[in-house]
């Protein structure tokens, strides 16, 4: 009874792993093409197209430092943010993709 | 630091580095905004060292030589600052630039005779540096008009007839300088002068006569017998006899008082009248300051001049050569005429430009101009090209003048303050400004041309040249005095004796020809006549 069960519930387990193994490669992959983002010098704001540099003066929400560095990682406390601002619109630009 | 960070740093460089560049340049950028308004200003006030170029002073924030070029003052120019601040010598500062620059006909009016001495130094100043011929050239165009001198006076019987301009106008318009005199004339006294200073026209005599044909209405009649039309004179006459004694003896009061000081009686009571339109022509310096208590008949005076010069401004042909006219103390210059004298300037500051007139109106505030009429500090603010503001209360009508940058640095933190790093926002630079402008020193001010759309340059005005020794002005003066334009004191006290012989001839009539009630008047007329 046990090894029927067992033969009947295989494929269906075996079917959910490769699921969430393609998922969370599909995933890796989409975050991963998120952060290559951040190798630019630039980022295009999605709502006016300016390019904006991510390389700057900026403070820290996190540890109110104030650095001159990349915008997604603090050069204090290391914490990263998950959007700035468009200089010229002001529309929140994403630095992480959503999950 | 993240993989990503290390990526980048392999790939672009470090951040930090990148960052701190990218700021640098920004700065530099704002910087450069910051000095864009100084190149426009810089393109318009700093013309490089040439002939037909006038010095102006050293620009106090960018620290650059200011000049402008000769053509470009040929413009309405609004001078304002208080006593002393510098407004005079800024003039005559302009009136030496032109003057090197070749322009010859300036008519400098001067209430307080501070200009007109500083011109005279100026004038003789440019004289010397000039070739003989040249120098003599230009001392045969100066003339020095003083309204109350003793040795020389302008013609100034403003009763001679004015090229295209009616009788009745012309005696309309005296009769309102002397009764604006006061503000107690009535109606019918208004009417009654008007009548007495037409019939005094029409018979050709001077102004001078006013107070004799009040006092005497059988002048009049015996005019009527000489002069036409004769029926203006013996109603004028008649009305005169059936006024109340009070009433007449109001206006001669207020003739008299005019006519108290003997330099006035005579310059009034020549033989003819100067040519405004030739004063305009040549280098005329007017120096009205009266002497002691005698404020009354400088303002008077400066009333009839200011018809005179307006009428010759009006005479000028479109696009005649070009002219400048500098009114000192304006508003002391139009109290002569109240209101009614406002009204003509504002219309005068439409036309005057295309008859080759530029006004240079030198005040210390535009509330003692509002005080005459109310809509003239607005027309000098709109028709002026060039403002040039000395220390003065600064508000909002000012604005246009001070050069907002939108550049301007917060001042600097204490160091218990939060850092507050960036720009002055516009309304607190305006505000800043505004401050400075209240607390210019002596001969600093603001100069704007209204013509670039510009605002203005703070400046340190530049010096005068006042070269010229003792001599060489007392050589200008004795020039000056011997112009054809004035007479000597002996020559209008003969025009004077002449016009008394006149009237005396005209009342000698024996008293039994006479009727009860003309008998006493006559008498004290005839009392009263300068004669010998």
């Amino acid at each position: 009874m046990r090894l029927t069960l067992a033969l009947v519930t295989l494929p269906l387990f075996a079917a959910y792993g490769a699921y969430v193994l393609v998922t969370g490669y599909l995933r890796g992959m989409w975050r991963a093409g998120g952060r290559l983002r951040l190798l630019a010098l630039a980022l295009p704001c999605p709502s006016c197209g300016e390019a904006n540099p991510l390389d700057g003066r900026w403070k820290c929400r996190s540890c109110s430092a104030v650095y001159h560095g990349a915008v997604f990682e603090c050069g204090f406390c290391g914490a990263g943010a998950s959007f700035f601002a468009c200089r010229r619109c002001g529309i929140s630009i994403p630095l992480r993709r959503p999950s | 630091m993240s993989w990503l960070s290390k990526a980048r740093a392999a790939l672009h460089g470090p951040a930090s580095r990148r960052a701190a560049d990218g700021e640098a340049a920004e700065l530099a950028r704002y910087a450069d905004k910051a000095s864009e308004l100084e190149r426009r200003l810089r393109e318009q006030f700093a013309v490089p060292s040439a002939p037909g170029t006038v010095p102006l002073g050293r620009a106090r924030e960018w620290n650059w030589e200011a000049r402008m070029p000769a053509s470009k003052l040929a413009a309405h120019a609004l001078i304002v600052g208080p006593s002393g601040s510098g407004k005079s010598y800024f003039t005559a500062l302009l009136l030496q630039g032109l003057l090197a620059s070749g322009v010859r006909s300036f008519t400098v009016l001067d209430p307080k005779a501070e200009t007109v001495e500083l011109m005279k130094a100026v004038v003789a100043g440019a004289a010397a540096r000039l070739a003989p011929e040249r120098r003599r050239q230009l001392l045969g165009r100066v003339v020095l008009f003083d309204l109350f001198g003793t040795r020389a006076l302008p013609r100034l019987n403003v009763l001679a007839p004015v090229q295209g301009l009616d009788e009745e106008s012309h005696a309309f318009q005296i009769a309102l300088l002397f009764s604006d005199m006061s503000a107690d004339v009535g109606v019918r006294q208004e009417a009654i002068l008007y009548l007495v200073v037409l019939c005094l026209l029409k018979a050709g005599l001077p102004i001078t006569v006013l107070p004799t044909a009040l006092e005497a209405p059988l002048l009049l009649e015996r005019l009527a017998l000489r002069a036409g039309p004769a029926d203006l004179f013996r109603t004028t006459a008649s009305r005169l006899k059936k006024e109340g004694r009070e009433r007449i003896l109001g206006l001669m009061s207020r003739a008299e008082r005019v006519l108290r000081l003997r330099a006035t009686r005579l310059a009034l009571g020549a033989d003819g009248c100067i040519d405004f339109g030739e004063v305009l022509d040549l280098v005329s310096l007017v120096n009205l300051a009266p002497p002691q208590g005698a404020a009354d008949i400088s303002r008077v005076l400066s009333g009839l001049l200011w018809m005179g010069i307006s009428h010759a401004i009006r005479r000028r042909a479109n696009g005649a050569a070009r002219c400048h006219l500098v009114i000192d103390e304006a508003p002391t210059f139009l109290a002569a005429g109240g209101a009614r004298m406002a009204d003509s300037l504002e219309d005068l500051f439409r036309l005057a430009r295309s008859k080759g007139v530029n006004v240079t109106a030198l005040t210390q505030d535009l509330s003692s101009i509002a005080k005459v009429s109310s809509s003239l500090p607005e027309t000098l603010r709109t028709n002026m090209h060039l403002v040039a503001l000395f220390r003065c209360l600064a508000d909002a009508q000012w604005d246009f003048v001070l050069p907002v940058t939108g550049r301007r640095p917060k001042a600097e933190r204490a160091p218990w303050e939060e850092a507050r790093g960036g720009y002055l926002e516009r309304s607190a630079e305006v505000q800043l400004l505004r401050g400075e402008l209240q607390r210019l020193p002596d001969r600093e001010c603001y100069l704007a041309d209204r013509r670039t759309g510009l605002p203005g340059v703070r400046l340190r005005t530049a010096d005068l040249a006042l070269a010229a020794t003792r001599a060489e002005i007392a050589s200008l003066e004795e020039a000056a005095h011997r112009h054809p334009m004035l007479a000597s004191v002996p020559e209008l006290e003969r025009a004077a004796e002449a016009t008394a012989r006149r009237i005396a001839a005209l009342l000698d009539v024996g008293d039994h020809q006479l009727a009860e009630s003309d008998r006493a008047p006559v008498r004290r007329a005839r009392g009263k006549l300068d004669i010998g």
